[in-house]
């Protein structure tokens, strides 16, 4: 179905474009902050602004701030698998019926391709609805920047691109089907 | 759909030992208020019945007879006539993963009492409860529609098991045809209630995208530790610093977790993805609802063998041995109406602990509670290579108070060159070790960077950061720890910026600034550290 061209919609407009903020705070010394006080290992390398992004029937793009010096350490850890991953923070489902394609730098205008270099997975919340229990989806970002850097699609940013999956299976007037508070980039 | 067990004479034989080996796994409630080690409150099934005389074969459902799907269509349609007050019956089955509290997706189910009847709702999801907790609940199902076909059919020993969905076969993409067709209540396999690509054949369309089959994800090499936590430290049997879904099976929680926050890979994709696709706002999305649809158990089925394949690539993919995960016990009902309880030792090998498998598949790469080596095949790879230290500064006490404190190590050419290497196009990983770690007193965790120049204001944001020390123990007793971190990025973005200068100077900030350290925290220090060196991984 996700190759049928019917069911794709342009992510040329309406969308929401989330730009980079100075305010933007990783969580606690460049680490996860936990209960307990505990910090996690784990690196943050860049992060969204936080925000209530919702998710409808229609494409989402935000971006995530990056230095110039940045964009090195990107490609760095982006060598090796599994290093740099982007992480989907604060995801909540406010109803079921709707997963989410997710693409790094998708060009605006272009359609989305789950077998495209810059898709990157989906997002699928399976819980009951309004459930407060925060989640978080993240995926390892090496082939999609590997692949775009091969074919000098690299353009030293960051901006994804959430898509409604199987866009005709349910109806779009109701509301969003799930939100999300920010994305982090990071490295293991 | 059943074969003889070759090895059942051995296993009945040797029942009264498991018994004995299996104290050792099994904790729980004596009821008498004490907590043991006990070997009642998890009953192993062959221990207290006759031993089945098959394993039964659990095959893809593009592969069933007409005469099968017919027999199975007929065991479902019993279990759905019953009241919803048997433990036996579709409706009660359905409502012990979810169930609505009042009509919405589907019609809630009226129960007397303020309570809801024993073990409704009481699925395991976003923990790492959630393989195991599905394998109990999919096997006692099974056993119930098992019956209900025999019953249904009337003959008391007619074979049947539970069939799987492989929706990652290309050709099985459609919702297979027996549960859309007819599309009328005369087919007890027909829900209303799904996507309409899933209700109907739409070409170019399928029911299930090749993304929301695809268990690439879980099944690659990042994905081999079975369950994690996202804090520093963690429950023995899952590894530390680990979001969710860089597990295979999600994250620790030491109390079962209706739905909790942990989701592992495979849970997301392809479980969660299947659901939604599915159900597109129906059933099968609903976790309220979606056991009421009877594609739910074929697809949990084939999420049960995704587990088995999964431990199959070997590779230091393993279990967990964490104790909760191990000991915990839910309820179920089997055939006969009549609770069983199992634990996460109890359905480690589904063929001889649970008397099924998958048509096809060897059970290979498990490790039973009582055992200490693999029952078969082997456990994972080779083992990594020994780390190699590069440098390793003096062994003398640093002690960290109020201030930034900086460690110089002398840093060989040849070192200097090989991290170099390493950092560059060489596979291999740098690591920054601190060993003799230990609290001194509460009140200030540290930044750690390498190589802040002076004067510099420390941003964990910069490629100089690498990581913080944050203790978690008591002062009076605190033992010595090791901390490490992994900087091959960082010297390469170092290097990049210019900054590489072929020294190591790492230097230790206090995590709350040093300013407000001072004014509230006296002069006294907070951690010692007896020793930097670089390892070569």
């Amino acid at each position: 179905m996700c190759s049928s061209p019917h069911r794709r919609a342009s992510v040329a407009a309406p969308f929401l474009l989330c730009l980079a903020l100075a305010g933007c705070q990783p969580p606690a010394a460049g680490g996860a902050a936990a209960p307990g006080g505990e910090v996690s290992e784990t690196k943050v390398m860049a992060a969204s602004e936080p925000a209530r992004i919702e998710l409808g029937a229609e494409p989402v793009t935000v971006a995530v701030p990056l230095r110039p010096e940045d964009n090195e350490r990107l490609l760095q850890a982006a060598a090796e698998p599994g290093r740099l991953r982007l992480a989907i923070e604060g995801l909540q489902l406010l109803r079921p019926g709707r997963a989410y394609e997710v693409y790094l730098n998708l060009p605006e205008g272009a359609a989305p391709d789950p077998k495209g270099p810059h898709f990157l997975g989906l997002v699928a919340l399976y819980a009951p609805a309004g459930d407060p229990a925060e989640t978080t989806r993240s995926f390892d970002l090496a082939p999609a920047v590997q692949a775009l850097r091969e074919r000098g699609r690299w353009p030293g940013e960051v901006k994804v691109t959430l898509v409604p999956a199987d866009g005709d299976k349910v109806a779009a007037a109701a509301g969003p089907f799930l939100r999300f508070r920010r994305l982090v980039l990071y490295t293991r | 759909m059943r074969k003889r067990r070759a090895r059942r004479s051995w296993l009945w034989a040797a029942v009264p030992f498991a018994v004995l080996l299996l104290a050792g796994c099994n904790g729980g409630d004596n009821g008498d208020g004490t907590d043991t080690a006990d070997t009642t409150a998890t009953t192993e099934p062959s221990t207290t019945e006759p031993p089945a005389e098959t394993v039964f074969t659990r095959r893809e459902i593009h592969t069933l007879s007409a005469e099968e799907i017919s027999r199975y269509k007929a065991g479902v349609a019993l279990m759905q006539s019953r009241a919803a007050t048997s433990p036996t019956s579709w409706l009660y089955q359905a409502n012990m993963h979810d169930f609505p509290e009042d009509d919405g997706t589907c019609p809630a189910t009226p129960f007397s009492g303020p309570d809801p009847p024993e073990a409704w709702g009481t699925c395991q999801h976003a923990s790492f409860f959630f393989l195991a907790w599905h394998r109990m609940y999919v096997y006692y199902f099974e056993r119930v529609l098992r019956a209900a076909v025999r019953e249904a059919s009337g003959d008391p020993t007619a074979d049947f098991a539970l069939p799987y969905w492989d929706y990652e076969n290309p050709a099985n993409r459609d919702l297979p045809e027996p549960f859309r067709s007819p599309a009328d209540a005369s087919n007890s396999l027909f829900v209303s209630a799904r996507a309409s690509n899933c209700n109907n054949v739409v070409a170019g369309n399928p029911c299930i995208s090749d993304a929301e089959a695809s268990d690439d994800d879980a099944m690659d090499p990042q994905h081999t530790d079975f369950c994690g936590c996202r804090t520093a430290t963690c429950a023995a049997g899952c590894v530390a610093n680990r979001r969710s879904d860089e597990t295979f099976g999600g994250n620790f929680t030491a109390q079962p977790v209706h739905f909790g926050s942990g989701t592992g890979e495979l849970e997301f994709q392809p479980h969660n993805a299947v659901h939604v696709a599915v159900g597109a706002g129906g059933w099968m999305s609903d976790p309220a609802c979606a056991a009421r649809d009877p594609i739910f158990w074929l697809h949990h089925a084939n999420i049960d063998r995704l587990w088995q394949v999964w431990l199959n690539q070997g590779g230091g993919r393993a279990n967990t041995t964490n104790n909760e995960w191990r000991t915990q016990t839910f309820t179920f009902f089997d055939e006969t109406g009549t609770a069983q309880t199992l634990t996460g030792c109890q359905v480690l090998n589904m063929a001889t602990q649970l008397d099924y498998q998958y048509e096809g598949l060897p059970v290979n790469n498990v490790v039973l509670c009582d055992e200490g080596g693999p029952l078969t095949g082997e456990a994972g790879g080779p083992p990594p290579a020994a780390p190699k230290t590069l440098v390793a500064g003096a062994a003398a006490e640093t002690r960290l108070g109020v201030r930034r404190t900086s460690v110089k190590v002398a840093l060989p050419q040849a070192a200097s060159q090989r991290i170099l290497t390493l950092s560059g196009p060489d596979p291999g990983r740098v690591r920054l070790v601190l060993e003799g770690v230990k609290l001194l007193r509460h009140g200030s965790h540290y930044e750690v960077y390498l190589n802040l120049p002076a004067g510099a204001t420390p941003d964990p944001k910069s490629p100089n950061y690498v990581g913080t020390v944050a203790l978690f123990d008591h002062p009076a007793h605190a033992a010595e720890t090791t901390r490490s971190f992994d900087v091959t990025d960082e010297v390469a973005a170092l290097r990049a910026a210019g900054q590489w200068t072929g020294e190591l100077d790492v230097s230790f900030v206090p995590g709350h600034g040093e300013q407000a350290l001072t004014a509230t925290a006296g002069s006294g220090p907070f951690v010692s550290v007896r020793k930097v060196s670089i390892e070569e991984r």
